[in-house]
């Protein structure tokens, strides 16, 4: 049984380098690197694992800027076998509604059985492209999984919901979304990392993929800005004794003991 | 009156938090606040009207409605919106509620906001604030088409108490449900924590500080001394199944304002902070001399938890007469 899976990876600014600046409170990007969203390594982990113990092929679908591309290579050096990218407008601000719309464009083109997105990604979080592909591709998706087994094309996945664990069962095909707990993504070897830059990515744009975006987005980005942080920053010095009597004698003054 | 206010969620405590800022907000916009009572968890309907709901919906055959999957509700929620003018969508922000209103907003060919932390109207339209970048920004967002699909945070908004003078109509909606997409072959109740982090004056937190599960006996014993709950990050709740899975703080997490907060070989990426941050005093203890929890705490210690913990228990139960 040879799987066809596709693995949605988007690659987003390294967030723990976005600056603040001090008056206005906004977001600084310059320099910024962009990397792949921490849960997409875990999706495409768990895609190769599938096509090692399977068989197949691994396919990764990436919407974005077209100067992120080539974070798409540690994919590929991970063992995905061909990368397509979906250029856009670096200015359009694009909601998971138009994200989804054009993932689902490359996902009809490529008739997979198995689709793996992260849980939700490291900048927004917005945890919306499985179950809007589910609802537009008309296939069953199953959220946060963390194992996932298939036999004869009939897929047995755990996942953890809010309160509860489950087991769930059902056929092929269907989308997974994935968060850490699933798998430790490899690190792959400089010959990966060196064989990575002969597979192909392929760029394609919203009109090779004849979608239309909605003139008006769903949304609109009124303002951003980090939140101050008001914390006194005391260090507490001494060994473990003295260290422990001082903030132990602070936190009684403050009286948060209570 | 005219527009629906739709609000749903698999959480009674949540739904009822919904409610409240539901009735603010059709208060405003003289909209109708619409409650769908459906799954194992759906109350008296007399309940939900007494916490703020007009109308109630609930299903012909209630009976036979367990756990209902987010497919079928999304499509239940979607029925309900169309036979009234369906201005918005309230949601939990739980797993399965951020599934639901995705699937919902997809049906209905919109847009969808996730773990709101507020909302408005202003001339007729949506506003939403929610975190980004893993927390470290916060972002006002409008919402431009309608109906707005948005899931608020738990905890956001306190519940109204109930009130059983206040009116409002139960409607029995006749659907079909669709077929469940996934057969179900085991489901368990995850391992609760015995504390309730959400109500907790002291939190006590351990990061992947520790070595082992065993070694978080040194949480336990100084979070028992001073009366304080357990929690934990992310890779010791999720990758590591070391703590239960209600007790992880951060944005996948709780959301805690605890008087008392202190993390233990926590590193302090922005995904934790953000459910800590709203803590009156926090103080951390780390090896790492550049760890950035520093940054976020209010007194600190640069040390190995491991020495630290034993003697910190000692000294509060000392301190506490214990
Ligand atoms: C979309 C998304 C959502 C997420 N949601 C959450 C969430 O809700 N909650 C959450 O917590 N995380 C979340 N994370 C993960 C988060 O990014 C961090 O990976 C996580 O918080 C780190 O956990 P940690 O501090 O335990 O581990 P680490 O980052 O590995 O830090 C361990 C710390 O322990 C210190 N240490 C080591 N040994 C000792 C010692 N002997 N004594 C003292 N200190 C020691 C180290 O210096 C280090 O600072 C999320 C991530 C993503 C991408």
């Amino acid at each position: 049984m040879l799987l066809n899976i596709v693995v949605c990876v988007k690659i987003t600014f390294d967030i723990s380098l976005i600056g603040v600046d001090s008056v206005t409170r906004a977001p600084i990007f310059r320099d910024v690197p962009f990397k792949i969203s921490d849960f997409d390594l875990n999706a495409i982990e768990e895609a190769v694992r599938l096509k090692e113990r399977h068989g197949g092929k691994v396919t990764s679908v990436s919407v974005g800027p077209i100067e992120r591309k080539d974070s798409i290579k540690r994919a590929l050096a991970m063992g995905v076998d061909e990368a397509y990218f979906v250029a856009i407008d670096q200015t359009a601000n694009l909601d998971s509604l138009q994200v989804a719309e054009i993932l689902h464009a490359v996902l009809r083109r490529l008739s997979a059985d198995t689709i793996i997105c992260g849980e939700g990604s490291v900048d927004e979080y917005n945890s919306q492209i499985g179950p809007r592909l589910s609802e537009l591709l008309g296939i069953p998706v199953v959220a946060y999984a963390s194992k996932v087994e298939i036999t004869d094309r009939t897929v047995t996945a755990e996942r953890s919901l809010e309160r509860i664990k489950q087991t769930v069962r059902c056929n092929l095909p269907l989308i997974l979304s994935v968060g850490s707990e699933i798998n430790e993504p490899r690190f792959p070897t400089l010959l990966q990392i060196m064989g990575a830059s002969k597979k192909p990515i392929k760029v394609l744009t919203t009109n090779d993929l004849e979608v239309s975006l909605e003139e008006t987005p769903a949304l609109s980005i009124l303002d951003i800005s980090a939140p101050e942080s008001r914390r006194r920053r005391i260090r507490i010095e001494g060994d473990s004794e003295t260290a422990a009597r001082k903030l132990v004698a602070n936190l009684v003054q403050e009286g948060v003991l209570t | 009156m005219s527009g629906l206010l739709l609000t749903f969620s698999e959480r009674r405590d949540i739904l009822y938090e919904l409610l409240s800022l539901a009735t603010r907000l059709a208060d405003e916009n003289r909209w109708i606040v619409g409650a769908v009572n459906i799954g194992q968890n759906s109350a008296d309907p007399n309940d939900v009207i007494g916490r703020g709901a007009d109308r109630v919906f609930q299903l012909q055959s209630a009976s036979g409605v367990g756990d209902l999957q987010p497919q079928q509700i999304g499509a239940i929620l979607q029925h309900i919106g169309e036979s009234d003018e369906l201005v918005m969508a309230l949601i939990g922000a739980t797993r399965e509620g951020n599934e639901t209103a995705s699937r919902l907003a997809q049906m209905l060919g919109v847009g969808c906001v996730t773990g709101c932390l507020d909302l408005e109207v202003k001339e007729r339209k949506v506003v939403a604030w929610r975190s980004l970048y893993g927390g470290k920004f916060t972002e006002k967002v409008a919402i431009n088409g309608s109906p707005a699909v948005v899931t608020v945070l738990p905890r956001r908004f306190t519940s109204s108490p109930p009130n059983s003078q206040r009116k409002g109509e139960v409607l029995i909606t006749e659907f079909k449900l669709p077929v469940p997409p996934l057969k179900v072959i085991s489901s368990e109740e995850k391992t609760k924590s015995l504390a309730d982090l959400e109500g907790a004056n002291i939190i006590i937190s351990g990061g992947r500080g520790f070595k082992k599960k065993e070694d978080l006996q040194l949480l336990e014993e100084l979070a028992k001394t001073v009366g304080g709950a357990v929690a934990g990050t992310r890779p010791l709740t999720e990758d590591m199944d070391w703590l239960p899975a209600d007790s992880q703080v951060g944005l996948s997490g709780k959301k805690v304002n605890p008087k008392l907060y202190i993390a233990c070989g926590v590193s302090g990426q922005i995904q934790h902070i953000i459910g800590m941050r709203d803590s009156k005093v926090v103080v951390s203890i780390n090896i790492d001399e550049n760890a950035p929890i520093f940054q976020e705490s209010d007194y600190y210690i640069v040390s190995d938890l491991y020495e630290v913990l034993p003697t910190l228990t000692r000294v509060f139960k000392e301190a506490l007469g214990k």
